[in-house]
């Protein structure tokens, strides 16, 4: 194993804070000689499963040392909840999940190696039982949708308190899916706003009745052209007009147009 | 002392891992400039924690107002960007020194101390 980062060795007799607020967390990056061997399930899918009674075990991954520090001593007041390794890095947050199988593993969005997101979709595709709650210092939708994207089981703004980030772990242990209603809103208000799809989710014959519509024709026309009913052409119309986001025939067409879907050669 | 950070979960997280220090007090905990100023202006701590990026200015306001002011309260700034304008910003604002948050919290508990150290100092003497 490749060895991915030096612990800042504490001066000589001389324990560092950080060992003396998590002593019983095992950091991974702790080198060799503390080599953390906890399961052998290799896949992680045993070791992972919840069972009852047990506590929570919960990993930190943030570059910012002084963050991760504090959350752990947050998180460790609580009697469920037992932090079982702090990463600072997307490499180190993988070998985390190797090594320690955290049920949930909280995870800063903006790393030194990368981003969260990418981190988020290759432990959980390797470990897909593990729980990831992003935890972002910038709420923006964008990191948001990526988390989501990724297969996040949460989402906190930095701005949240402690006892939300505690409720959040408690909730994607269960398996819930966590997002602030204020994040929420957001998101589903940029979906409203974005164009509704493009013309891969056109189906090829939404595609024919779009090129008909293109040269003028009528739903009557179509429909006797294609052998529908003019109910079945007034379908594909409608998911034509959901799936370009227009609201008329004739912005379909000049939408369909402008993105290439169709050509104005269609026209003659 | 006080402390301010906007990101909340991080005030929560300090304020405890602080308060486990004997030897420090923390008074109070905001989340902008604006907070942080009444909390120095009410307890006029021995150290100020401000985070550099906060609504309403962030630490280099506080710090400006705190020195104008005429408090005695000494600023150390707790910053997660390692540049030398932002760090050259909040020391000319007047901040006495500036802890990045990716170092251990033990930096910051040093910085607090020394901090403390000037300021008492300070008002014995005058």
């Amino acid at each position: 194993m490749q060895n991915i980062a030096e612990v800042e060795a504490p001066e000589e007799g001389m324990r560092s804070v950080t060992e003396i607020l998590l002593d019983d967390v095992e950091y991974v990056n702790a080198g060799p000689e503390r080599e953390i061997i906890d399961f052998v399930d290799p896949a992680g899918e045993a070791s992972s499963q919840r069972v009852a009674g047990e506590r929570i075990r919960v990993g930190i991954v943030d570059d910012h040392a002084m963050v991760a520090e504090g959350l752990g001593v947050l998180l460790r007041e609580q009697r469920d909840l037992e932090i079982v390794g702090i990463a600072a890095t997307v490499a180190e947050a993988i070998e985390l999940v190797e090594r320690r199988h955290p049920h949930v593993l909280l995870l800063d969005y903006r790393l030194p190696d990368g981003d969260g997101a990418t981190a988020a979709t290759e432990i959980l595709r390797r470990w897909p039982s593990t729980k990831v709650v992003m935890l972002s210092a910038a709420g923006g939708d964008e990191l948001l949708a990526r988390s989501i994207e990724a297969g996040c089981s949460g989402f906190l703004p930095k701005d949240r308190s402690g006892r939300e980030v505690v409720s959040a772990v408690r909730a994607a242990y269960r398996g819930e899916s966590l997002i602030p209603t204020s994040v929420l809103v957001g998101l589903l208000d940029r979906l409203r706003r974005a164009p509704q799809g493009k013309a891969g989710d056109l189906t090829q014959r939404e595609f024919e009745v779009l090129r008909l519509l293109a040269k003028g024709m009528s739903t009557e026309g179509i429909s006797s052209l294609l052998f529908l009913s003019e109910h079945t052409v007034r379908n594909h119309v409608r998911n034509i007009l959901a799936k370009l986001g227009a609201h008329s025939k004739l912005e379909a067409v000049a939408v369909a147009a402008r993105d290439g879907i169709i050509s104005l050669e269609d026209r003659t | 002392m006080v402390l301010a950070d906007d990101q909340e979960a991080i005030v929560d997280a300090l304020t405890r891992l602080l308060a486990e220090q004997p030897d420090i007090e923390v008074l109070g905990a905001g989340r902008n400039a604006e907070e942080a100023l009444k909390l120095c202006i009410e307890h006029e701590p021995d150290v100020a924690v401000l985070d550099v990026r906060m609504p309403q200015g962030g630490g280099p306001v506080a710090a400006m107002e705190i020195r104008s002011r005429g408090l005695r309260t000494r600023v150390v700034a707790l910053s997660a960007f390692d540049d030398n304008a932002t760090r050259d910003h909040m020391m000319a604002s007047g901040a006495v020194s500036y802890v990045l948050k990716d170092r251990p919290v033990s930096e910051l508990l040093e910085a607090i101390r020394q901090a403390a150290g000037s300021s008492q100092g300070e008002s014995v003497a005058s």
